[in-house]
């Protein structure tokens, strides 16, 4: 478990001291005008320097925490790299909610048609595998993509899509 | 004082009574869907108002204000999303003794810490209004940087984990709220060459992207239910009301901490909650409870960000500055009207100035019967089985975002943000220091500049004055207490693992 969290630590602080960088290196050639003291890249990239400073301090304390475990020989065991069902499932959610802003801001259907095989399809992949929440899960669909189709397009004159 | 009785008993009347139960009503039930919040409604009853009377606007205004941000309470609580992002704090605890099995005391006690919060602020703003908006009034451009640094520093200290991780999150949610364009000097900033990015990251967008959607990618993962069925009824949320008073000096002290923060200009009530929050972990005998289902923290949170509204009210109504989002909208509305909100407001429109000070304590007395009597049927959301509430809360977000500036594509920042908590979710980093910097960033920069500017690059001269002053031995204060407890609670847990 220990070993689990260092590696969550060392991965994250590799990530975010390479976006420190490039965000770093886009600060550094954002343009001044020159119309106030500080100027338009200032906060940025004091804001981004000190990111980069903490993300790699946050990557040094774990790679030294790594070692010093692995000299010590407290090895936590193999990271397990399986890919359990709840991940799985999670990601499908995620594919599907990208999938459904995607068809919405594309205009490629109407936003019942999207709202209904959205909800349907995440709803298919979180409910269990039995008649009767795949018929609820029908019903209610049906009857809150109507409900908030009709209040936001009709009583609050929102231009959905 | 006459005029503030008089007042009060106009507000007591039929009509101004039914639009203010109508408001309340309204913001509960909006503030309670994740990503809608109280904030949105008044923008879009904002011109219906323009054939009311002046003051039963403010009425139903002030109802939906108050009522949404204590109707965040109930999701948070319920399904451990905040409703609005005042109660980010709330859901943590709130949620987490909810989970335990005692939904009925969470919601009883965040109910009744809203209302003293209000009560509390609410006599504020009725006695020491104008002096204390002059106090606020007198602060330089750099004093409000320190507020926002000290507020983003004491949340990296209060928050749960690594103080370094939760650095790391704040900093995050300054970099990316400088997307965009800077109006400054007409320049674009990290925009890659996207042209859609130079509007930067929508707020609503963001917070229901990182709160709500995050929340339900999260939660889709988990084999469990979302929520712990309820087993409380009505007299037992009713019994349980008395509870927060067991934490008086707690109360008390959010309370004041809620209204001081309320009066500093776009601080709102989510920092208010979490310096109240972090104020109280500070100082309780139980601090290690707290993330894990605290009452103390309860309190504390939901006091802290009831009193804001009355502490935000105060610059607004004396001063013309609105202390919040949900303020411009008060204010807007009263332009409407013809009627300029400003330190002639009180000699002008006596009822309208008075009229708003009696209209917040009654709207915060009808909350309590409001949320005690609809939280019984706000439970049944507890039933829900997660295959429904995941989707259809999604759902709820992408309408809630594209409804917000009728902008479609708002939404792919909906869903970026979902991911990016995600993934934050995944590497243990904490949220609430992400969303505080990217609220505050905007503001602390403008800040900066302004402020270098007066004091033409002399940051010694900045530095040297009383408030920067005061917020650095603060900090260190703070630094030396968290490293000391830090490492109490270490040799604590290493005498009990020794003992084992």
């Amino acid at each position: 478990m220990r070993g689990e969290f260092k590696m969550r630590d060392i991965v994250s602080g590799i990530l975010l001291t390479a976006f420190s960088a490039v965000m770093y290196w886009r600060a550094t050639q954002i343009a001044d005008p020159g119309y106030d003291l500080l100027g338009p890249g200032f906060f940025p990239k004091f804001a981004v320097a000190l990111m980069g400073i903490l993300s790699a301090t946050l990557l040094g304390v774990a790679v030294l925490k790594q070692v010093r475990q692995a000299a010590s020989a407290e090895r936590a065991g193999p990271v397990n790299w399986s890919l359990p069902a709840d991940f799985i499932r999670q990601s499908l959610i995620v594919l599907l909610l990208g999938a459904y802003v995607s068809i919405l801001i594309a205009g490629w259907a109407n936003f019942e048609l999207a709202s209904v095989l959205f909800v349907l399809s995440a709803g298919a992949v979180l409910a269990p595998l039995r008649a009767k929440p795949l018929i609820i899960l029908g019903i209610t669909t049906a009857l809150a993509v109507f409900v908030v189709s009709y209040t936001f397009r009709n009583i609050l004159f929102v231009n959905l899509p | 004082m006459n005029d503030l009785l008089n007042s009060l008993a106009y507000m007591v009347g039929p009509m101004p009574m039914l639009y203010c139960i109508i408001g309340v009503i309204a913001g509960v039930v909006v503030g309670a869907i994740p990503g809608l919040g109280g904030g949105m409604l008044m923008a879009l009853v904002l011109p219906a108002t323009f054939a009311m009377d002046n003051l039963l606007a403010q009425v139903l205004l002030i109802g939906i204000y108050v009522g949404g941000v204590t109707g965040g309470l109930s999701s948070a609580v319920l399904i451990g999303v905040p409703g609005t992002p005042a109660a980010v704090m709330t859901a943590i605890d709130g949620h987490a003794l909810a989970r335990k099995g005692f939904a009925a005391r969470a919601l009883s006690i965040g109910i009744m810490a809203s209302l003293f919060g209000g009560i509390v602020s609410w006599l504020v703003l009725a006695s020491l209004s104008a002096p204390l908006a002059r106090l606020a009034s007198q602060l330089q451009s750099f004093d409000y940087f320190v507020f926002i640094a000290l507020g983003l520093i004491l949340i990296a200290f209060a928050g749960q984990g690594s103080v370094l991780k939760s650095l790391i999150s704040g900093v995050l949610g300054i970099s990316l709220a400088l997307v965009g364009f800077d109006s400054i000097s007409a320049t674009n900033r990290f925009t890659f060459g996207v042209p859609s990015l130079s509007n930067g990251f929508d707020l609503l967008a963001v917070l229901i992207g990182a709160f709500a959607v995050r929340q339900m990618l999260v939660d889709s993962s988990e084999d469990r239910q979302i929520v712990q069925q309820a087993s409380a009824r009505l007299p037992e949320i009713v019994h349980e009301l008395g509870r927060p008073f067991r934490y008086f000096g707690n109360l008390i002290r959010s309370s004041l901490i809620g209204t001081i923060i309320g009066l500093m200009p776009g601080i709102g009530a989510n920092i208010g909650a979490i310096v109240a929050y972090s104020a109280a972990k500070g100082l309780s005998k139980n601090r290690d409870e707290f993330g894990k289902g605290s009452e103390e923290a309860l309190v504390a949170s939901e006091s802290g960000n009831n009193a804001t509204v009355g502490g935000a009210l105060v610059p607004m109504i004396a001063l013309g500055i609105p202390g919040s989002g949900q303020d411009v909208l008060l204010m807007a509305a009263l332009i409407l009207h013809q009627i300029q909100p400003g330190p002639l407001l009180v000699s002008e429109h006596p009822e309208v100035f008075y009229g708003i000070i009696s209209t917040y304590l009654v709207a915060n007395i009808v909350t309590l019967f409001v949320m005690v009597l609809s939280v019984r049927y706000l439970r049944s959301v507890l039933s829900v089985p997660k295959y429904l509430l995941v989707p259809l809360v999604l759902m709820l977000c992408t309408v809630g975002v594209i409804s917000t500036n009728n902008r479609v594509e708002d939404t792919a920042i909906m869903f970026a943000f979902g991911v990016l908590g995600l993934f934050m979710s995944w590497f243990r980093f904490p949220l609430a220091p992400f969303v505080i910097g990217f609220i505050l960033a905007p503001l602390a920069e403008e800040r900066l500049r302004t402020a270098a500017g007066t004091a033409r690059g002399n940051w010694l001269e900045l530095l040297m004055t009383p408030v920067p002053l005061i917020a650095i031995a603060l900090l260190i204060a703070i630094g030396l207490i968290s490293i000391i407890g830090r490492m109490h609670f270490r040799n604590q847990m290493g005498t009990r693992s020794r003992q084992n």
